[in-house]
């Protein structure tokens, strides 16, 4: 893998004599994340620093100073109670957006006439930014979960939707022949040939809904009178309460962090029995 | 259904056309039934929501309006790139620097940047420059992803040839490196472009501002859904416009995979 990536070492040596790198410069070739720690860390103690400088603005909290507003919200249960009432809504969007794309995805994959009666409608939809829809929606649903949910839902939809049609349309047309020769119904065929096939492709497609979802839902949560970590970081900006803004901030980015990690893990399971299993996001 | 498959290598143009159309037809059809179903002025008719979208065409405001929102994209989707693209270049070329900043990019890849934007405007204020840098910092990531794998993608018997014919790094860059990079941009800048529409539109809808985003916030405030669901039809042509354009631009530029869609 380290080979891989660092094209260009092989003319260098070929050329020049061996010039035998020092021990340690191999050591830490050999062991990349020594770099990243290293980075990481410098950041943090640059932010430190300057968090810490006597003229530093307001609103310039350090990290040490952002853990510890953390952790005396959290004893509170205050914040669980946004952090739950978020993932609800943005992991209900994902379920329902997701799931009816995938499913109509694998079908559109299959049959031309369904694709071909959602190819122009989807070509004129798709651009919209689905966000933009949420003031419309909110005026007849009002600001409540079910139009946060329903624009969530809408905006996942359409990578799930998309990557399944790719990844049906490549589906080796083979396997329905043996699926067929076994005398499996299209029932079958549907849920045991076509959906593990087309998967690699169509769960590519289920994690940029993920990521879209977890945006929709601070989007949503923004706009308009809400709960959630959105609606908190918001209003404690609003207020000047830095610290627990911080707090939504970090909380917020490690429920985007777990979901993608936890989706990561559930495909490299589905996937296991394939050799391109995980698949790359973008 | 792989007779379905096998059908719909004969089916003729005329045909498919048509299904595309009707598809259309019907979800238009699905539309207007709701509208008048629910007989309430929220749910404006197709008619309705035309009359108000030609009217809007012909006011100059609109105008301005959509002016700000492309111009807040566009400097933002330029910073992105631009950033995207020199730490994409660095990170791909040494491994020092991939090692330092690929795993946390990776990590944050999947946070919603839209959570920063307090602390963006608390640093550049609650005008367009917090805008345009909340647009760059949430198209960079794709961005980024798709740079680093361009330069990644380049031969090494490619690298090897320029180095003997004893080309300069800059000379590499722009002769080897460009050429194999620019398919991963073009495709990167694909996905940034709806990327680019959400974002600006959220950061307008936020704040007294100016920009379609704001028109849809302000005409929804007043119950003017037509208005407010024209402004998203123009935002979706707007969409489809780039989105086409980065099509068209792939086609001319890397004319050497005329086969490749992507």
């Amino acid at each position: 893998m380290r080979q891989e990536m660092r094209p260009g070492t092989a003319p260098h040596r070929a050329v020049s004599p061996p010039l035998s790198p020092p021990a340690w410069q191999e050591f830490v070739r050999q062991r990349p994340w020594l770099v990243t720690l290293a980075f990481v860390l410098a950041c943090l103690a640059l932010w430190e620093l300057a968090a810490a400088r006597p003229g530093r603005p307001e609103y310039l909290l350090g990290p040490s100073q952002i853990f510890t507003e953390l952790l005396a919200l959290t004893q509170g249960g205050g914040l669980a109670a946004q952090v739950l009432a978020s993932l609800r809504r943005a992991l209900l969007g994902f379920a329902i957006g997701g799931g009816l794309g995938l499913l109509l995805g694998l079908l559109a994959g299959v049959s031309r006439n369904f694709r071909d009666l959602f190819d122009l409608t989807q070509a004129f939809t798709h651009p919209v930014p689905k966000i933009a829809l949420f003031p419309v929606v909110a005026v007849v649903l009002g600001f409540t979960d079910i139009s946060r949910v329903l624009i969530i839902a809408i905006s996942a939809f359409f990578p799930a939707y998309l990557n399944a049609v790719n990844g049906a349309l490549g589906v080796n047309p083979r396997l329905f022949w043996v699926a067929r020769n076994v005398g499996a119904s299209r029932w079958r065929s549907f849920w045991q040939v076509l959906l593990p096939a087309s998967l690699p492709r169509a769960v590519v497609g289920l994690r940029i809904s993920l990521m879209v979802s977890f945006v929709l839902m601070v989007a949503t949560e923004v706009v308009g009178h809400s709960n959630g970590l959105g609606a908190a970081l918001m209003r404690a900006y609003r207020e000047g309460a830095y610290g627990p803004m911080y707090a939504g901030i970090v909380c917020t980015a490690l429920c985007g962090m777990a979901a993608n990690a936890l989706l990561a893990q559930a495909s490299r399971r589905l996937l296991a029995w394939q050799a391109h299993a995980g698949g790359h996001l973008g | 259904m792989a007779e379905v498959r096998a059908l719909s290598l004969q089916g003729d143009g005329v045909h498919r056309a048509g299904l595309k159309v009707l598809g259309v037809v019907l979800a238009l059809t699905a539309w207007q039934l709701y509208a008048m179903a629910s007989g309430n002025r929220l749910v404006p008719s197709l008619p309705t929501i035309g009359n108000r979208l030609i009217e809007l065409l012909q006011d100059p405001e609109f105008w301005e309006h959509t002016a700000s929102t492309l111009r807040n994209g566009l400097m933002g989707l330029a910073i992105g790139l631009a950033l995207a693209a020199s730490a994409g270049y660095l990170a791909a070329r040494n491994w020092v620097v991939d090692a330092a900043i690929h795993p946390v990019i990776n990590l944050l890849y999947p946070v919603p940047k839209l959570a920063l934007y307090p602390i963006v405007i608390l640093v550049l204020g609650l005008d367009w420059p917090s805008r345009v840098a909340q647009v760059a910092l949430e198209c960079f990531f794709p961005l980024f992803v798709q740079c680093h794998a361009g330069v990644r993608a380049v031969g090494t018997r490619m690298e090897w040839l320029a180095r003997n014919a004893g080309a300069s790094s800059w000379e590499t860059a722009r002769e080897i490196v460009w050429h194999s990079a620019l398919p991963f941009l073009l495709t990167g800048l694909r996905v940034a472009m709806p990327i680019v529409l959400i974002v600006t539109t959220v950061t307008e809808f936020i704040g007294d501002s100016q920009g379609l985003g704001h028109l849809i916030a302000r005409s929804a405030a007043f119950f003017d859904t037509a208005a407010a669901l024209s402004v998203v039809a123009v935002l979706g042509a707007i969409g489809f416009a780039a989105d086409r354009l980065v099509v068209w631009l792939r086609q001319r530029l890397v004319f050497w995979e005329k086969g490749v869609v992507i």
